[in-house]
């Protein structure tokens, strides 16, 4: 496995020096990183428009409010399940990334080779259909690409697989009993607690009909997710501190995806969704409720009755029930 | 059995795509059914750019190929079952238009099923005649999308 971490950038040592919980001059800051004091405090303000929250008290200087660890290569790479390691032939960090799949795709031309892209930041981070994903600090965003020995076909369910891997890696990290905190599955594999979004995945694929196809998948996870910045999002979030009452090492939480996410890829490439059905079925977020599903400009309804065995929703209507395999749930609720 | 009659049936058969046909009336019988013959005729009907693609396999005596005469051009079809989208984001330019020339590997469509968006590539240069897929509507295995010439 090839290891490599990119060089730190400025805002990065800035990070190292406050990620310490102790107040630093902006003088010593200047000094330490070679830099005038007004560009320290560009880098200060910068750093806070993503959401990092920086106390500035006269003759102190600037101290981070929360401790804030930093992600590491090393830690990451050592915290990996073993055998999932071996089946990874790149690691990358960045301290910032436009967007962890952005550089997965223009890769892939080159080389199929099994990636996984980490960003401390992503500054344009993407969700579905060119929405934009925002992702400040306090949350992790990482992508892996995967080449699958199957048809476009059958790569049907992955996308429901890989939330069963995120859930696993979430009970992992901060160590949850099976209930989960109230975690479930939003069709097809929004990571939610309640109305509130906490993960999301976005998988891409190009590839031959008939395959191989080269997949990237990217992740993003809301972990401490700032308050000011929840204004800014067009729809209801939460955060992991939130859900689960604390916050362990994001090394090994990162660590944690990275291993599930290899061993979904792997399971999903030998035996399709099959496996990742009934564990997918436990977290279903519409399961007997009432579904409003929009495909394209079209509504449909139905009642929810959990997925098949290609990870099409089944909504019952009337006394059939139909399969759906695109569309996006605009509600579910209790039937009264 | 009147023999104009029997013309005629020799005249439905041929324009229909029926094999064979039995007729049964009072005492008679007649049975009337595609030979060898026939279908070689069938044959030589298909347009003469068919013979320009099958190239030598006309002169031997292979048997018929099925001839589809309803579209020239390549068709691309759907991969996978999903939604079909002409454009990156809703609102965005389009892909590809009617009357674009295309690289084989420029990117034509989008189509997304479960959360999972697949990038669709053009498999030959040309020309796109023709767009079957509606954005944004659902679209089934193997449905045509783009005809490229």
């Amino acid at each position: 496995m090839l290891e490599r971490s990119t060089t730190s950038s400025i805002k990065q040592r800035l990070l190292e020096q406050l990620a310490e919980a102790r107040f630093c001059s902006g003088q010593a800051l200047a000094t330490e990183l070679n830099l005038s004091r007004t560009a320290v405090w560009k880098h200060i303000r910068s750093l806070r428009e993503s959401g990092f929250v920086i106390d500035a008290v006269r003759g102190k200087g600037y101290r981070l409010v929360s401790e804030f660890e930093l992600l590491d290569h090393e830690r990451i790479v050592g915290a990996i399940d073993t055998e999932a390691r071996q089946h990874i032939d790149e690691i990358l960090l960045f301290p910032a990334l436009a967007s962890t799949n952005d550089y997965l795709l223009q890769q892939r031309l080159s080389s199929p080779l099994r990636q996984v892209v980490i960003a401390e930041q992503q500054t344009a981070g993407r969700g579905r259909l060119g929405r934009s994903w925002l992702a400040p600090a306090g949350s992790v965003t990482l992508s892996l690409s995967w080449r699958f020995q199957r048809s476009a076909a059958a790569m049907s369910g992955l996308t429901l697989a890989l939330a069963v891997a995120v859930i696993r890696a979430i009970g992992a990290a901060y160590k949850l009993e099976d209930a989960h905190a109230g975690i479930s599955v939003k069709w097809p594999n929004d990571i939610v607690v309640g109305d509130k979004k906490l993960a999301g995945i976005l998988v891409e694929m190009h590839g031959e009909t008939h395959g191989p196809v080269d997949i990237v998948i990217g992740v993003g996870i809301n972990t401490d997710f700032p308050l000011a910045l929840q204004q800014q999002i067009d729809q209801p979030v939460t955060d992991l501190k939130k859900v689960c009452g604390h916050a362990p090492s994001r090394n090994q939480f990162v660590a944690d995806l990275i291993s599930h996410m290899v061993a979904t890829c792997r399971c999903f490439d030998e035996q399709g969704f099959t496996p990742f059905k009934a564990a997918w079925l436990k977290r279903d977020q519409s399961f007997d409720k009432q579904v409003t599903i929009r495909m394209g400009d079209q509504l449909h309804q139905g009642i929810g009755k959990g997925v098949d065995d290609n990870g099409a929703l089944l909504l019952m209507q009337g006394e059939s029930a139909r399969a759906f395999h695109s569309g996006e749930i605009e509600q579910s609720r209790v039937v009264l | 059995m009147d023999i104009r009659k029997v013309k005629k049936l020799i005249e439905l058969l041929e324009e229909s795509g029926i094999n064979e046909i039995e007729i049964h009336e009072g005492e008679e019988s007649v049975r009337i059914s595609r030979g060898s013959s026939v279908t070689t005729s069938v044959i030589a009907a298909a347009p003469p750019v068919h013979h320009a693609v099958t190239g030598g396999a006309v002169a031997t005596a292979a048997p018929p190929t099925p001839v589809e005469t309803a579209v020239s051009g390549h068709i691309m079809r759907a991969p996978m079952v999903g939604t079909f989208y002409r454009s990156p984001s809703p609102g965005a330019k389009p892909f590809a238009e009617v009357g674009a020339t295309v690289k084989a590997g420029d990117t034509l469509c989008i189509i997304e099923a479960m959360k999972m968006l697949n990038q669709i590539e053009a498999d030959v240069g040309g020309t796109i005649v023709e767009i079957l897929g509606e954005n944004g509507q659902p679209v089934e295995f193997d449905q045509p999308l783009f005809v490229i010439e």
